[in-house]
């Protein structure tokens, strides 16, 4: 037990700050808010009143209404909302779609709202009872969608394609990250997960319509209530899903040309809840999630540690030995043993990660004021045990109308987040699977958890089979003697002020500050070979980021003649970003594990700071004829700080869309057809401090050293631009029963800038150049189909497909290929080649003769390429499609999303180093009998001539293993290359609504949830084709000692008070 | 509330927003928002010092650290025959392009920009000292990068364009005369306003600062460039070795090269760094030469062979145990089954042991170089202001006194340099050379001894500087270091007396700009192979 006190006596230490700051922080922040809502209470003159419930039951007068509310089959309506107008008073229709009201005798109307219906107003004029038809909006045609800075647009006037995404499934079949929950919904997304998520980390790639960018970003900016979003925690995944009203996808720049430079790879845009009018409301959700690791790669379990069929006790990563038979041995522990099959000695290291969250919201409002609130908490486990995250959101949004025609809103929100040990993978000697999947097979893994132990003179030391290895540690060890912690913090606020000069002219003002912080430490314990020299290394850091934000919006919107409605906004933005962070690091200590940087032996310092300031102007005009022809065009100008003199560039785009179904007469099968097409250009800036060539000092000397930067900066950097058109439309039959939405689209970018390998005779070892022209094709599709629309049994299909071409058109003057980044220790190179798409992939092959047959040497080895010269494919899928079934029978609810993505593929490190180390069921063939590779050998007369005869040679299986098996720099990449295709049950969610006749409690929903549940098929087979090792390199489909596949399954409980 | 109030409150804030706007809607701090605060953005005068002790350190430390096995150990110190190396592959002329890649790069990312911003700073004459003396270290620098690849780029090095052109080695030389010339007058006129003119202070780590001792270094300079071209293109190499001994040179001790590590806080001198690898070791032909002679350097330059427990190992020749306690020298080029013999012979010298990397200096130029210069420059009749046998004897005297101090007993050194005694056979196991030579250190009367004699006392004065000797060796072919014993590389057979005579461009120039390789070997004049032979090289291979 003792062994283990000194690694739980810093936990212990970590636990009371975080549990202190926290209550501080929580402190202020609920002080803050009550200043704010105090403070708006009282300048806007009219109080917020949202408990104003106690003020009407004293009114005497009084009369009750009564009614029942029917969709337009006369089917009656459960849940729609009712308010007296101008009040709080109102309630909500029984599963009978009746209500009863007590209304004061004054009250003049009654507003209706439901989900998917139009809202209604019907004036009371002495009625006591309402009969009430709601009328249905047409399936996504009068929707109104958010679009870029937060402007409203009916989605039929839109010119482009968008795609909105159910947020109720969101919040139900959660995720750590809102952005894993986006996987097979929308067409043209591809999403990626990072692979620390089995539990409990980061956010995935995203990807809207292809690369675009060679080594820039390529993910797409995320937009929330009008402003990007920024935080160091995290993007999507620092936002709680239940506080989410509407999720939109902007694809191409048509859609998001207005957001400016940033939002060239598409925009997320997300549009936060706000409070409603009516009676106070409160909402619990409740989702309890259980990762269950099951795929794992598959293991041998015949023979045991050691090389050449002898048993070898202290062999680091081999299982070449004999065959286990239940042979007595001594084994690295100094016992006398049984050589026996450890089945599950790799299994039995993971256990079943949870994810637990709560959340809590409290709406209310009057017709004037409205306030949201919540509070969300996650806590979750991963399938590691050391592995552990904690996640706090709050948010509070308040909106008022200040005086007639002067509306307010206020938002702000907090997110706190603690990691504990987020999982390395990857061929890192801390990285716990790339130690497992090495682990000899026939280590008892009870002998291996017990990991440490003091020696006599009371030093802390890893057990482990090979002592003071540089290659191997204990995976155990490689958990708990290698700790990582890091906080995040982020602090979000909005305020927004909206000035109606008339019903057609108003003017918004808003001003945002996102202020984040975070910090980390890396912790290796002593008694870690290579990495440290001395007792034990340390690492911290701190960053810190701010971004102010300000806009003015001035719109008008105005039907000009009978015909003719102009819609034009015009707007000017400021946008300050600012960024700090140091990092400190030692490898060394100078007394054992004390990790604190005055322990550190020599440190290494970096400060890093950055500002980055963009204005911009920016209008859009629309013009509408007779609600079914609408002309869009927007304009921008930007000046960015981050590009030279004058700074700035334009970027304009156009757009016509015809509603051509209520244009003229189309046969009564064909219920809305609308077709678009749109232009667009964006532009880009560059990063921060790219252009001045700048020099730096170093210490060494008595005079110390200065030297100029080692990167060349360009000369005269342009920026960036993507130039693109789309074409597309949206055709529904059958009483909108079935419907299609496609679009064609392609899109260029060209003047990037990246970074180059200069001669070394130029001075640099790299330099910054504009160039390139990469091309993305594509096509996408939805189909929603309603095969049932009864009284009591609905069934909705929504599918989509994307199918993305993309190419290298070009690179540079002096370039036509471009390697890059790749994922780390990976075991294949990947590039941009001129004429190919992006994302390539070379590996190491077999030598082959002319006729394809692979060319063994005089031993009876194939021989290997010594370059990375073999075309495996490309990383990205040729199409990706999903489908989402949803069913309501009564109280009944039913939806499953199965996706199926082809082409495309991965190269599996793992495979490769499990081949080297005998560890893989694929190890085990000819270990008996030896291998006579399929080959030919290779046979040149004097002449020069070469003839082929089949290879007769034996080899043993451990020689060949070891020449094919292990990383691209002493391996064959070409056996490790596996298809990406893919289909899987993604989603599933089955629920229950418990009828009540409860007044406290009005709804209350159960469901089954589930996520990865099983694949249909994957390529793959064991590792997941859609996580990556790094969800920030451009490089990607490299699998690296992944944490096993997993599913997870939970169960959500809703309840509205 | 009342209504005047909000509308006045509105107005506020109206007229807030307004100004906040207007505040901000400039871009004239642009500029400094996109400036990095951790870099400088500039450098002026007081950068100076700081970015010549950075061209000063990238430029010997692919002598030194890190690159001491992959250009200096491992390249020039075999080939020109001061040690063997103990890596199989270097001693069996496998090429490790790699490592040339990086040492080729190294000077030119890493030394030549940081002399270029002094250049830049300083030209037109607003700091003629600084402008000049950061010429003759481009000089330095860019020489040995000629002599170990030919044609190079030298005029445009390191100006950022993205095709960098190269020149052939005469146009390379030639430009480095007009450099050395023009700088040279200058500094001298300079001098002769201001004797004691100092630049750089204590960021030259070589001088201190002092441009008269620069002054010499640039005509000791060009007068080894004069020697290096002396067969093939005589006019010109006496033109300028002329000029160059009519002008001060590095004579005495004090003028001696050497970069001073004492002060750095990391890196150093290279060779200690190496010594604990058993990577240089002393080779056959020193022990012939230093032995025979009963040369006073020899405890200098080598240690007795320290016992080392590979010895103790079964089946491992007692001959080489019983080296233990003795200077003994091995053969260069052994088979990949001799590696461990390593540690049966010498390793540095005291000053060059494991540790004294921040201690001991790094030799640039010895001042004896020069005497031995000039001696060669009299010997072809050239006039040197003396003859060849006083420089001769005057540069044995100057290199011993440079390891053993100005107080050595004069009388040792006469008689070593009037000593006739020859040098000996070398007990290299299992190949046994005979002696290297037949020369004795007493000047000759023979023409051609004479000749041998010069370039023989000028490789044991040159050690460490393994560079220069390696170029000189494969400009006349002396010392007559004995051949390897075993190549594995197919272009190179030691026994028909072919050496390495270059090294091929790197991988990253081939990369970048194939355009220009290809010029630069059509410039060379035969194929890019390090068997082709450079413009001053003429013999054959």
């Amino acid at each position: 037990m003792e062994k283990k006190s000194v690694i739980q006596a810093f936990r212990g230490r970590n636990k009371l700050d975080g549990v202190l700051l926290k209550m501080n922080l929580f402190a202020v922040f609920v002080f803050a808010g009550t200043l704010v809502v105090s403070a708006i209470n009282y300048s806007g003159g009219t109080r917020t009143e949202p408990n104003s419930k106690s003020a009407e039951m004293d009114q005497p007068n009084r009369r009750e209404i009564s009614g029942t509310v029917r969709d337009s089959k006369n089917q009656p309506l459960p849940g729609v909302a009712l308010i007296v107008k101008g009040t709080t008073i109102g309630t909500t229709t029984d599963s009978e779609g009746r209500f009863r009201l007590s209304v004061p005798v004054n009250a003049q109307t009654l507003y209706f709202t439901f989900v998917g219906m139009k809202s209604q107003e019907i004036p009371i004029a002495g009625n006591t009872v309402f009969n009430v038809t709601m009328e249905e909006t047409t399936f996504g045609v009068d929707e109104v969608v958010v679009t870029a800075l937060g402007i409203e647009r009916s989605k039929k006037s839109l010119t482009y394609a968008t795609q909105q995404v159910n947020v109720e499934i969101l919040s139900s079949v959660r995720d750590v990250s809102l952005g894993n929950a986006l996987a097979g919904k929308v067409a043209g997304v591809s999403i990626t997960a990072s692979t620390g998520t089995s539990g409990v980390s980061g956010d995935p790639r995203i990807i809207i319509r292809g690369d675009r960018s060679i080594n820039g970003n390529n993910q797409p900016l995320i937009v929330v209530d009008g402003i990007p979003y920024s935080s160091s925690g995290g993007g999507l995944s620092s936002i709680n899903p239940d506080d989410v009203q509407s999720m939109n996808v902007l694809k191409g720049p048509a859609a998001s040309a207005l957001y400016g430079s940033s939002a060239n790879n598409g925009v997320i845009v997300i549009t936060t809840k706000k409070g409603k009018s009516g009676e106070a409301r409160v909402e619990v959700n409740s989702v309890t999630t259980f990762d269950l690791p099951y795929l794992y790669p598959d293991l041998q379990n015949t023979y045991a540690q050691g090389l050449n069929g002898i048993f070898l006790p202290n062999t680091d990563v081999y299982s070449w030995g004999p065959k286990m038979t239940g042979q007595t041995v001594v084994d690295w522990t100094g016992k006398e043993t049984k050589l026996e099959p450890q089945p599950d000695n790799v299994r039995d290291f993971f256990r079943t990660g949870h994810n637990l969250t709560n959340s809590f919201s409290y709406s209310a409002g009057t017709e004037k004021s409205t306030t949201y609130f919540s509070y969300s908490n996650t806590t979750a486990q991963g399938v590691l045990a050391d592995n552990k995250m904690q996640r706090h959101n709050f948010n509070l949004r308040l909106t008022a109308e200040l005086i007639k025609n002067l509306n307010l809103d206020f938002k702000t929100t907090w997110f706190r987040q603690l990691v504990k040990d987020k999982p390395t993978t990857g061929d890192d000697l801390f990285s716990p699977m790339h130690q497992l999947i090495r682990m000899p097979r026939s280590l008892r893994i009870a002998d291996v958890s017990d990991y440490s132990y003091y020696t006599a003179a009371g030093e802390y030391k890893q057990r482990v089979w090979i002592p003071n290895s540089t290659n191997v540690i204990n995976p155990y060890w490689s958990m708990y003697g290698y700790e990582n912690p890091s906080t995040s913090n982020n602090v979000n606020a909005l305020l927004t002020v909206k000035y109606n000069f008339t019903g057609w002219l108003s003017l918004q003002l808003r001003g945002g500050m996102t202020a984040g912080n975070s910090d980390s430490e890396i912790k290796r314990y002593w008694d870690t070979q290579y990495v440290n020299s001395g007792k034990g290394g340390y690492e911290t850091g701190f960053s810190k980021s701010q971004i102010l934000n300000g806009d003015a919006l001035l719109v008008f919107d105005k039907d000009i003649t009978k015909d003719f409605h102009v819609n034009f906004n015009a707007g000017a933005e400021i946008r300050d970003s600012r960024g700090r962070s140091i990092n400190s690091a030692t490898g060394e200590l100078s007394a054992e594990n004390k990790f604190a940087l005055n322990y550190g032996v020599t440190l290494t310092t970096t400060d890093a700071e950055s500002r980055i300031q963009k204005q911009s102007v920016y209008g859009m005009a629309q013009l509408g004829f007779r609600n079914y022809l609408f002309l869009d065009a927007t304009a921008r100008n930007d000046w960015s700080s981050t590009l030279p003199a004058p700074y700035d560039y334009f970027y304009p785009s156009i757009g016509l869309t015809a509603v051509v179904s209520d244009m003229v007469t189309l046969p009564k099968v064909l219920s809305y057809v609308k077709l678009r097409g749109s232009y667009a250009e964006v532009g880009n800036d560059a990063g921060f401090a790219q252009i001045f060539q700048t020099y730096s000092r170093a210490s060494n000397g008595p005079a110390g050293m200065v030297y100029p930067a080692g990167t060349k900066v360009p000369v005269n950097l342009i920026p960036e631009k993507t130039k693109s058109w789309e074409a597309g439309g949206q055709i529904h039959f059958l009483d909108n029963r079935l419907g299609i939405d496609f679009t064609y689209y392609k899109s260029n970018t060209y003047n990037q800038l990246i970074t180059i390998t200069s001669p070394p005779t130029s001075g640099f070892g790299s330099g910054r150049i504009n160039c390139g022209n990469i091309e993305n094709r594509g096509i996408e599709f939805m189909i929603f189909a309603i095969p049932v629309k009864r009284q009591d049994f609905n069934w909705n299909i929504d599918f989509n497909f994307a199918m993305n071409d993309n190419k290298v058109i070009e690179l540079s003057k002096t370039l036509n290929k471009y390697q890059i980044s790749s994922p780390n220790l990976s075991i294949g190179e990947t590039w941009a080649i001129v004429g190919k798409p992006f994302g390539e992939i070379f590996t190491k092959g077999f030598v082959r003769n002319d006729a394809g047959q692979v060319i063994v040497d005089a031993l009876g080895m194939p021989k290997v390429d010594s370059k990375a010269n073999l075309y495996l494919g490309n990383f990205n899928y040729d199409w990706r499609s999903g489908i989402t079934n949803t069913m309501q029978y009564k109280n009944w609810y039913l939806s499953f999303l199965i996706d199926l993505n082809w082409g495309g593929v991965r190269q599996s490190a793992t495979e490769a180093m499990m081949m080297a180390c005998g560890t893989s069921t694929e190890s085990l063939e000819g270990r008996e009998t030896g291998i006579v590779f399929d080959g030919v050998q290779e046979i040149v007369d004097t002449q020069g001539n070469k003839t082929y005869t089949p290879n007769t040679v034996n080899i043993s299986a451990q020689a060949y293993a070891q020449l094919v098996g292990g990383r691209i720099s002493f391996g064959a990449g070409e056996p490790y290359n596996r298809k990406a295709d893919n289909s899987r049950l993604r989603e599933l969610s089955f629920g229950y609504s418990i009828p009540l006749k409860s007044n406290i409690i009005k709804s209350l929903r159960i469901s089954a949830i589930g996520r990865n549940l099983f694949y249909i098929y994957n390529g793959c087979k064991w590792f997941d084709p859609d996580v990556t090792y790094d969800v920030d390199r451009n490089g990607q489909g490299a699998e690296s000692a992944f944490l096993p596949g997993s599913r997870t399954l939970g169960f959500n409980i809703r309840m509205t008070l | 509330m009342k209504k005047d109030s909000i509308h006045r409150l509105l107005l506020k804030m109206f007229s807030t927003v307004i100004l906040i706007c207007s505040l901000y809607s400039c871009t004239d701090d642009f500029t400094e928002y996109n400036t990095d605060k951790t870099k400088m953005m500039a450098v002026g005068p007081k950068e100076l010092a700081g970015l010549f002790s950075r061209t000063q350190y990238e430029g010997i430390n692919w002598l030194t650290t890190d690159n001491m096995s992959r250009m200096s150990s491992t390249v020039a110190l075999h080939l020109c025959g001061y040690t063997a190396c103990g890596i199989y592959n270097q001693e069996a002329l496998i090429m490790n392009y790699g490592w040339h890649n990086t040492g080729f790069n190294r000077i030119y990312t890493s030394a030549i920009p940081p002399l270029n911003s002094i250049l830049d700073v300083s030209r037109n004459g607003v700091n003629d000292a600084a402008y000049n003396v950061a010429l003759i270290w481009k000089v330095w620098l860019m020489h040995r990068v000629t002599d170990i690849w030919g044609p190079v780029p030298y005029t445009a090095a390191g100006n950022g364009q993205e095709e960098i052109p190269y020149e052939s080695q005469k146009d390379v030389y030639y430009k480095m005369f007009d450099d050395l010339t023009n700088a040279t007058n200058t500094l001298k006129s300079e001098l002769q306003k201001n004797p004691s003119l100092n630049v750089f202070g204590v960021g030259d780590l070589i001088y201190n600062g002092d441009v008269s001792k620069w002054l010499k270094f640039a005509n000791t300079l060009r007068l080894r460039l004069a020697i290096r071209i002396s067969n093939i293109d005589p006019v010109k190499a006496q033109k300028e070795a002329e000029a160059a001994v009519a002008n001060p040179l590095m004579e005495v001790n004090n003028d001696d090269a050497l970069m001073a590590m004492n002060q750095l806080s990391s890196g150093g001198n290279g060779m200690p760094r190496m010594e604990s690898f058993y990577q240089d070791i002393m080779s056959a032909s020193m022990e012939s030469l230093m032995k025979g002679y009963n040369d006073p350097r020899i405890d200098e330059y080598w240690s007795p062979v320290a016992y080392n427990s590979v010895i103790d190992a079964a089946g491992y020749p007692e001959v080489l145990k019983a080296q233990v306690g003795g200077y003994h020298g091995m053969a260069n080029g052994f088979e990949q089954i001799q590696v461990n013999y390593f540690k049966s012979y010498s390793k540095y010298g005291p000053r060059f042991k494991d540790g004294k990397q921040l201690v001991t200096p790094v030799n640039i130029i010895n001042s004896a170089e020069t005497w031995f210069l000039k001696a060669e420059g009299a010997w072809r009749g050239w006039n040197m202001g003396g003859t060849a046998q006083s420089f001769y004897e005057k540069g044995i005297e100057i290199s011993i006194k440079q390891w053993k101090g100005a107080t050595f007993s004069s009388s040792t050194i006469a008689s070593y340099i009037n000593s006739t005694a020859l040098p000996v056979a070398p007990e290299d196991y299992p190949y046994y050379h005979p002696a290297m030579t037949n020369i004795p250190v007493k000047f000759s009367g023979n023409k051609e001894e004479q000749y041998e004699q010069i370039l023989t006392q000028k490789w044991l004065a040159l050690f460490p500087i393994s560079f220069e000797a390696w170029a000189e060796y494969r400009r006349t072919r002396l010392p007559k270091i004995y051949p390897k014993k075993f190549s594995a590389n197919a272009l190179v057979n030691p026994s028909l007396g072919q050496i390495i005579t270059r090294l091929p461009y790197t991988t990253d120039e081939k990369n970048t700009q194939p355009a220009q390789i290809a010029r630069a070997t059509e410039m060379l004049g035969g194929l890019d192979l390090e068997t082709t032979p450079l413009w001053w090289d003429k013999n054959s291979n």
